[in-house]
Formats: C-alpha cells, sequence, structure tokens
C-alpha cells in the first residue's frame, strides 16, 4: 500500500518530467498554484497522461478540471479517491 | 501536372487541391535527384501541436524529397490555409477525405505509383483510418499516435478544463480546446476512431515511433503483427520537443533522418534515368476560399519571404492589412486566428497578407539561424518588403496587425516606415527592446502572471484570501512583479523631475509622433492579462495619456487569454478589428459601435 510520502514523491517526480514548471517542484509546497508556476494546459494534460500511467489509473470525466490539477495537495486527493478500495 | 524526377535541387511548392468539402492548400516537396516510386503524404496533428509541428514537419519533408520521395504536407479541410471551419459539422469526414484527395493529388503530379502516409497524433490516427479505408497504401509512420479518438477527446477535455482563461461559447455537447472548437458531430467521429479494431491490415508495414516523454509501446505494434504487417517499433527522441512550444520547438534532426531511412530502406529508388522534370506548378493564384480569393506570394528581393495574400471577390479598397507572426506561430496566427481575419476582412472589402518573417514557417531559414526570439531579430526590413509588395500591386494604405511580439514588429515598423497607416496593436507585453534597458520590464515580463489589475480587483473576492491561505497564490512572484512595477515609477518621475520635462523617446512620445503622422493605432486588451500593466505604466490607465489624440484607441476584452484562443474571443476580435477599419474609411474619426461585452475607453 502507497504512503502518502510515496503518494506525494510520485506525483513531484511526474511534474519535474511534464510540469513544465518555472521553478524546481521540490521548491513547491503541497498547496502551491501549480499554472501560478508555469504548468500550461498542455502541460496539464502530459502531467494527467502521466499519472494515469505512474498509478495505473483513468480520471473519470468528472475528474478532469482545473482543481483537480492545480496543485500537489488536489492531485494527491484525486489519485486518493481514485486509488481507494 | 504532372512531372517526372530530375537531378536538380527543386524548391517545395505551394498548391491547392480539391476535397470532397472544399479546396485543401498544401506543399509539394519534389525529389531531389533520381526520385523513388513513392510518395509521402504527412498528415498534421490537430490544434495547438499542429501549430509546434509546423517546422518538423517543413524539415521532415526536405529530408524526405533528398532522400528521392516526393512529399506532400497539407492542411486537412478546415484547418490551417485550407477552406472551411472547426465549427463545421463532421469534420473527421472532412480530415479522412482530405487525405485521400492528398493521395489522389500526389499521384497524379508526382506520377508515384506507391503510397506511404506519416501522422503525429492525431494524424496517426487519422492515417490509419483513411489508409484502411483507401486501401493500397504502402507504409504508414506513426510518431506518438493516439491509438483511439476517445484518447484524444480525453485530452482535449482536460486541456479545455485547465484552461486559465478566455471564455468559450462552445455548447454544452461542444469543446472549445487548444485553438480548435470540435462540434457535437465531430466529437461523436472522434470517439469512434479506434486503431486496435481494424479487421484488414491497413498498410503492407509500420513503423510506430513512440512518445519520448512516456515511453510505452501501447497495442498497435502488436496488433498489427497480428493481421500480418512488418511493424519496427522504436523510441527515438524528438516528440516531446516538437510539440512543446510554437517557439522553442527543438527539431530532432537524427530521428527525421532515421524516419527517412526507414522509408529507404524498402523503397528503391527507379532503375530508370528520369525524364526531365518539366516545371512545376506555378504559385497558385486567385483560388476560391471560403468566398474570398487568395494567392500563394513569394516576395523580397529573392523570392524568399512567404504569404498569403487573402482579397475581396470582387473590389477591393486600397487599405491592405499586414498580419505580423507573433513568437514562433507561423502565418496561420495563433488559434488559426488571421486566417478567419483575413477571410471576414475580405468578405466586408479589405484584403490582407498573412506571412512569414525570415526563419519562421514558410519564409527563408538564414544560415544558422533559430526561431529566436522576435524581439532579438531585426524583423522590420522583412515587414518593409512586405509592403513594397502590397504597393506593387496598387494598395496605397497599410495597417499592420500584431499579437504580442507581432504588435512590437508592427510598432517598430510603423516608427521606421512612413508608408504605414495604422497599427492594431494586440496585448503587446514589450513595444521597445534596449540591449541596456533603462528599467525592468524586459526582465519581469519573460514571466506571464495575470494583471496587476486583475489581482487589486480579486482582492475584493473572497476567495482569493482563501487561496492566499492556502498558498494557492504566487504571492513572491506577483510582489516582484508589483516592485518592479513601483520601481519603475519611481525611476520615471526621478528623470521627468531632474531633466524638468517630460522625457522624448520612449512608448508614449512615439505613439504620439506616429498620432500626429496620421497613423491610427488601435489598441485590443486582454483585460486580466499582464500585457495590461506594460500599457498602463506607458500610456496611463486605459491609456488615458491619449484619451485626447484622436489617432489613439484602446479597447479592452473581457474574458480572453493573451492569444485569443477560444473561438468566442477571436469573433469578438475580428469584429472589433473589422469596425476599426470601417471607420478608418470614414472622412472623419468616428469612435463608436464597439460590440457589446467590451469596454472602450
Amino acid at each position: 500500500m502507497k504512503t502518502l510520502e510515496d503518494f506525494q514523491s510520485q506525483i513531484r517526480s511526474v511534474l519535474r518530467d511534464h510540469g513544465r514548471l518555472k521553478q524546481d517542484v521540490s521548491g513547491l509546497g503541497a498547496d502551491d498554484d501549480l499554472y501560478q508556476h508555469g504548468m500550461t494546459s498542455h502541460a496539464s494534460v502530459n502531467v494527467m497522461l502521466a499519472l494515469e500511467g505512474a498509478f495505473d489509473i483513468e480520471f473519470p470525466d468528472h475528474m478532469l478540471k482545473r482543481s483537480v490539477f492545480c496543485s500537489i495537495a488536489a492531485i494527491e486527493r484525486a489519485l486518493t479517491e481514485l486509488t481507494a478500495g | 501536372m504532372k512531372f517526372d524526377g530530375q537531378a536538380r535541387a527543386l524548391r517545395p511548392v505551394p498548391l491547392v487541391f480539391e476535397a470532397p468539402e472544399g479546396s485543401c492548400f498544401g506543399w509539394l516537396h519534389p525529389a531531389q535527384g533520381v526520385s523513388r516510386s513513392t510518395g509521402v503524404v504527412l498528415c498534421r496533428p490537430m490544434g495547438y501541436e499542429a501549430l509546434c509541428s509546423y517546422r518538423t514537419y517543413s524539415l521532415l519533408a526536405e529530408t524526405l524529397a533528398q532522400a528521392g520521395f516526393d512529399v506532400l504536407r497539407f492542411d486537412y479541410q478546415g484547418t490551417g490555409d485550407s477552406a472551411g471551419l472547426d465549427t463545421d459539422a463532421g469534420r473527421v469526414t472532412a480530415w479522412l477525405e482530405s487525405i485521400e484527395a492528398a493521395v489522389g493529388h500526389i499521384k497524379r503530379i508526382a506520377g508515384v505509383s506507391r503510397v506511404a502516409l506519416f501522422g503525429v497524433r492525431l494524424g496517426a490516427t487519422l492515417a490509419v483510418e483513411a489508409a484502411g479505408r483507401m486501401g493500397g497504401v504502402d507504409s504508414l509512420v506513426l510518431w506518438a499516435p493516439c491509438v483511439t479518438g476517445r484518447a484524444f477527446v480525453r485530452e482535449m477535455r482536460a486541456a479545455s478544463a485547465n484552461r486559465s482563461m478566455g471564455t468559450s461559447d462552445a455548447g454544452p455537447d461542444e469543446l472549445d480546446a487548444m485553438g480548435c472548437l470540435y462540434t457535437a458531430r465531430t466529437l461523436e467521429q472522434l470517439q469512434a476512431l479506434d486503431c486496435t479494431r481494424v479487421q484488414q491490415p491497413p498498410a503492407r508495414q509500420a513503423l510506430i515511433i513512440a512518445r519520448d516523454d512516456m515511453p510505452a509501446e501501447g497495442p498497435l505494434p502488436g496488433k498489427f503483427r497480428e493481421l500480418g504487417m512488418a511493424v519496427t517499433s522504436a523510441n527515438w527522441p524528438g516528440y516531446a520537443a516538437m510539440v512543446s512550444d510554437p517557439l522553442d520547438a527543438v527539431l530532432e534532426t537524427a530521428t527525421l533522418d532515421a524516419i527517412a531511412g526507414w522509408l529507404s530502406a524498402t523503397e528503391p529508388r527507379r532503375e530508370l534515368a528520369p525524364a526531365v522534370r518539366s516545371a512545376l506548378p506555378a504559385l497558385p493564384e486567385n483560388y476560391a476560399m471560403d468566398g474570398v480569393r487568395e494567392s500563394a506570394q513569394r516576395f523580397d528581393a529573392d523570392q524568399s519571404l512567404f504569404g498569403i495574400l487573402c482579397e475581396p471577390a470582387e473590389g477591393r479598397s486600397e487599405t491592405a492589412v499586414l498580419m505580423l507572426n507573433v513568437g514562433g506561430n507561423y502565418h496561420i496566427g495563433p488559434h488559426r486566428m488571421y486566417v478567419k481575419a483575413a477571410r471576414a476582412l475580405a468578405m466586408a472589402g479589405y484584403s490582407s497578407l498573412r506571412f512569414d518573417l525570415a526563419g519562421i514557417g514558410d519564409s527563408r531559414m538564414p544560415a544558422g539561424s533559430s526561431v529566436d526570439s522576435m524581439y532579438f531579430r531585426d524583423a522590420m526590413p522583412d515587414v518593409r518588403a512586405a509592403i513594397d509588395f502590397l504597393a506593387q500591386k496598387g494598395y496605397r494604405r497599410f495597417c499592420l496587425l500584431g499579437v504580442c511580439s507581432g504588435a512590437y514588429v508592427a510598432f517598430q515598423t510603423a516608427l521606421l516606415d512612413a508608408r504605414v497607416s495604422g497599427q492594431i496593436l494586440m496585448n503587446p507585453r514589450l513595444l521597445e527592446w534596449e540591449a541596456a534597458p533603462r528599467d525592468g520590464w524586459q526582465a519581469s515580463m519573460r514571466r506571464h502572471y495575470k494583471s496587476i489589475g486583475y489581482y487589486r480587483r480579486a482582492l475584493l473576492r473572497s476567495n482569493l484570501y482563501q487561496r492566499l491561505l492556502r498558498g494557492e497564490v504566487d504571492v513572491k512572484g506577483v510582489a516582484h512583479r508589483m516592485g518592479m512595477l513601483l520601481t519603475a515609477r519611481l525611476s520615471r518621475a526621478m528623470t521627468a523631475l531632474l531633466r524638468r520635462t517630460g522625457t522624448d523617446v520612449g512608448v508614449l512620445p512615439s505613439l504620439r509622433s506616429l498620432g500626429a503622422r496620421g497613423c491610427n493605432t488601435l489598441m485590443i486588451m486582454s483585460e486580466q492579462d499582464d500585457a495590461m500593466d506594460y500599457v498602463e505604466f506607458h500610456l496611463g490607465k486605459r491609456g488615458s495619456r491619449l484619451k485626447a489624440d484622436p489617432n489613439f484607441r484602446l479597447v479592452m476584452m473581457e474574458h480572453s487569454d493573451h492569444t485569443f484562443s477560444t473561438h468566442a474571443s477571436q469573433r469578438m476580435v475580428i469584429d472589433i478589428v473589422r469596425d476599426h477599419l470601417d471607420q478608418q474609411q470614414q472622412p472623419a474619426p468616428a469612435w463608436g459601435g464597439i460590440p457589446a461585452r467590451v469596454a472602450a475607453t
């Protein structure tokens, strides 16, 4: 079972590779706005796809919205919901 | 016109061919040297990815032509420079029919007997589907293919939801994403595309190149092998860089060479000595596109700049609008806005030239150049060459139009060339560039924020405080921008105090001198865009320092983003520009009639 630290670590890894952020992801807080830090809508799609690959899940249509991908904490909440059970 | 191969360097030739739902624009890259018997048709991805990958497609076409293939790269009906709109019904049918028409066309004009299809992303999906329907396709080269249309639609849905600004007028069953509007019927057709459902081999062989940023083989190679196709799977670099940004797109020439090598391995050159190739097709002129006339044009001293002249079907005014590149976006403009604007203006009687500066799109690539920032390059001579060309065509009034860096080029050209009678500047983030900047604007505008006005207004809304408390606002970055703005204001005040007079250089006096010369300026600004900070610093709140100037007007647009990515905001921009040109035709300035939902000052 994945711990919260595992989740955060993997999310940060995906953001590092696909988020096109203007600063190093290690310097971002869990609630920092990823869009404010340079993530474009195009990059956010790649983040979504990479998260789906990393966690072997698929975001349902109702989760394809800005608030789900706006911060590390928001992504973590969505992943927790999708991987529960 | 049909021709055969001949061993001499042949330039790519623009052409127009007919597809069932309308004309398609494309480029033929003739085989260099002894040609092969195979023509290659390049199928573009959609929207933003098509824009970003434009140079890669051009270079791949050149690479394949050097290897002896005749190559046709083209725009599907409703995209790029072709006829039609993305809002037309059932686009997938039109895209597939465009591919079939392109295949027929290259067979006719190049005399090739075999055809290979190349596609990136949805272009690959469409290539598989079209090959399955047509039959007779020899090879498929699929780069980062969307295995299903459903996967593509999900990505577009996510991209649309994650857009930061830009109100869309898409209906409940439509999708406005990455610069394209997908209608309900188009979405339904996209959902039905599935490369794994093919029952017959769509081609003899396939090369499938995985995404380099998410390498995974996916189900396609296995499926195609089951059908008896010869399949090569590759993990070659280039995809992620190719589609990251129109300006920063990095061309992975090794991968393009490898693609040419793979195709060449099974496609021998013709053994017979080639006949002398007859004259290549002439530049297409005065062809009908959406009710107006267009002509592909080369100009400048060595005919090395390229553009498309769009004119009314009948008659014309003396005014020509020159549409200037935005960053690395080629001449169709951001999200194809220049094509839509050009045709709408031609319907209203105005001609336009949408063209590429050197180093961009289909114009010359200066040796050793890359797509540098428009602020570093000396682009103004290219614009003046375009004015020369239009003057030779009989035009007398020249209006420069540009978004962001295109606005910078427009402004700087207007200062240099007295023939410029008007300029339309949209969301300029900088209008001057200095090797040794006097203030912090150049450095600061490298980062995008929303306008300071937006943050001020947001302070009145409780949800900003909630976001601040959650740390969701880049407080440090916004504070830095505010600090820079304050410093610049102080610096300007000190300079004025010491000189006891206003400075005679800078954006404001330059605009005043243009106005005095009779050159009118229309600024179109997105209210939330941080270009507002730059403009208001120089021109006062909503351009108040130029309020008395009859040759200056600033129009604010609510809910639009930096490059007017949504269908709704593009339509509004086009309406504003057309109204502006109409008013310029009147004997005396008579401002008014600004469309609803737009605040004018």
